[in-house]
């Protein structure tokens, strides 16, 4: 009986690690995995075109427990907010129709990469094909010692005033022969990277919003992403340095100013992400 | 009982490996299933003109994938091929259309378009999917030009399976108001009307 309650505390403790270390979202790179590092491929992976506007999802089948209408209902609810979403950014878009984020980001992340030479950078390309077996390929066809992978994401909240891009960064080493794991167990560093910009009045309705962020050719938009660009590279810097270059006064695991320079200022969060914000 | 839960399991494991694999955006589809989806915007007594499009190039950075809905890739490498049967559908807005790159002033001149594909995709919002393509088009007539416009057509919908005919439906949904915003301005140079 004492053997079974034994085994049973073991399972749950067990259990409970592994789920801890499933759930984290950053796993520092360590100095002895980086020394093994010759050369990086980044491959960053950006599914959309065009920015976005996230919507408040319906939840009428959470509050109701369940069931077939309620589900409907909330598919009826959330169409019609998509759509109103998606006719409201259409001046965003028209303005940035020149606007390549992709090409931006990977021109910015390349030079800023390739300048420091202990980064060992081979090659950066996107890729709009952000699946599992879109990655799967891109390692396998990688000739790098290991590939970054970072997985981007631009877009304007519900209610339109904030600007965010979202970047989960993976670095898996390759260890020789055809296999292909890229499961979290077998990447050396991880981190969300973010960063955010906003609307500086509050203007009184939706189509202000849009006005703020459109007018003058994007003028702010494109401001925007152009500092996410830069708040990018310098966040993967920062991390994938273990020289102790950039010292952290992390005290009692609270957020912590990293980086500030003309252009971006760049925080540590408690659970270890990264957060840059345009600097003003 | 058992017999239907079990044919119920199988229909959701075969939808579900369907959805696995990508989606490719198709030219037949738009052929086949065109001309329902333009049959109420058609004007039958209208006289036929002619149209030639010259070039349609495809200026967009990624040009293999469209896009992810409900984690299944959509993919779209011969997009030129597909705007290009988009077109064809013109005829039922009363425009018959060639395709010469070169074509030569002739006794019955006709309106040359060149095409830009500035950008197409297609995203996931919630229980939601949305199309949206961006063309430019320039106008000219006899080497004479008349100006360039840009048109953007957008569709959100239901996602109800991610299935390929659904995806196929939402981007020829997605180029119908071009279309329409095309002959009106078709309608209008050849009345005379300024561009």
């Amino acid at each position: 009986m004492k053997s079974k309650k034994r085994l049973g505390f073991f399972g749950l403790l067990a259990l409970i690690i592994v789920l801890n270390g499933c759930a984290a979202t950053h796993i520092a790179l360590k100095p002895n995995k980086a020394k093994e590092i010759t050369s990086v491929d980044v491959h960053i992976g950006l599914a959309q075109q065009e920015i976005y506007a996230e919507i408040v999802k319906s939840k009428v089948a959470t509050a109701t427990g369940g069931g077939l209408i309620p589900a409907l209902i909330d598919a009826g609810v959330d169409q019609h907010r998509a759509k109103k979403a998606e006719e409201l950014i259409q001046p965003i878009r028209a303005a940035l129709m020149d606007y390549d984020f992709g090409r931006c980001l990977t021109e910015k992340i390349e030079s800023e990469l390739k300048s420091r030479a202990w980064m060992k950078i081979n090659n950066v390309r996107v890729s709009g094909d952000i699946s599992k077996k879109g990655y799967e390929k891109a390692f396998a066809d990688s000739e790098a010692s290991a590939i970054l992978f970072v997985t981007t994401r631009y877009f304007l909240s519900p209610n339109l005033i904030v600007l965010t891009v979202s970047n989960e960064a993976k670095l898996y080493p390759k260890k020789g022969g055809k296999s292909v794991d890229l499961r979290d167990g077998n990447c050396i560093y991880k981190n969300l990277l973010f960063f955010e910009d906003s609307i500086d009045t509050r203007p009184s309705s939706k189509e202000e919003v849009i006005h703020c962020w459109a007018d003058d050719e994007g003028f702010l938009t494109r401001q925007a992403l152009d500092a996410a660009s830069v708040g990018l590279a310098r966040m993967i810097v920062i991390d994938l340095d273990t020289s102790g270059t950039y010292e952290e006064d992390r005290r009692d695991g609270k957020e912590t100013v990293i980086f500030r320079d003309s252009q971006v200022k760049i925080i540590r969060l408690s659970n270890g992400n990264l957060r840059s914000y345009r600097s003003r | 009982m058992k017999k239907l839960v079990l044919f119920g399991l199988a229909v959701v494991l075969t939808i579900s490996l369907g959805c696995t694999k990508p989606a490719y955006l198709k030219t037949p589809y738009l052929e086949n299933h065109g001309p329902r989806l333009v049959e109420e915007l058609q004007d039958v007594d209208k006289k036929v003109l002619e149209v030639n499009i010259q070039a349609i190039d495809d200026r967009r950075g990624e040009k293999e994938v469209l896009g992810i809905v409900a984690g299944r890739v959509v993919r779209g490498e011969n997009l030129t091929h597909w705007v290009a049967g988009g077109f064809k559908l013109l005829k039922y807005f009363g425009y018959y259309v060639t395709f010469e790159r070169d074509k030569e002033i002739s006794m019955r001149e006709s309106i040359n378009l060149n095409i830009e594909i500035k950008t197409a995709h297609v995203r996931s919002i919630s229980t939601s999917m949305s199309a949206t393509l961006v063309l430019g088009i320039s106008y000219s007539a006899g080497g004479r030009p008349f100006g360039r416009k840009v048109y953007r057509g957008v569709k959100t919908d239901v996602n109800w399976v991610s299935g390929e005919s659904e995806i196929n439906e939402l981007f020829c949904l997605a180029l119908v108001p071009i279309l329409k915003s095309v002959t009106n301005d078709l309608d209008g140079l050849y009345q005379g009307r300024d561009f």
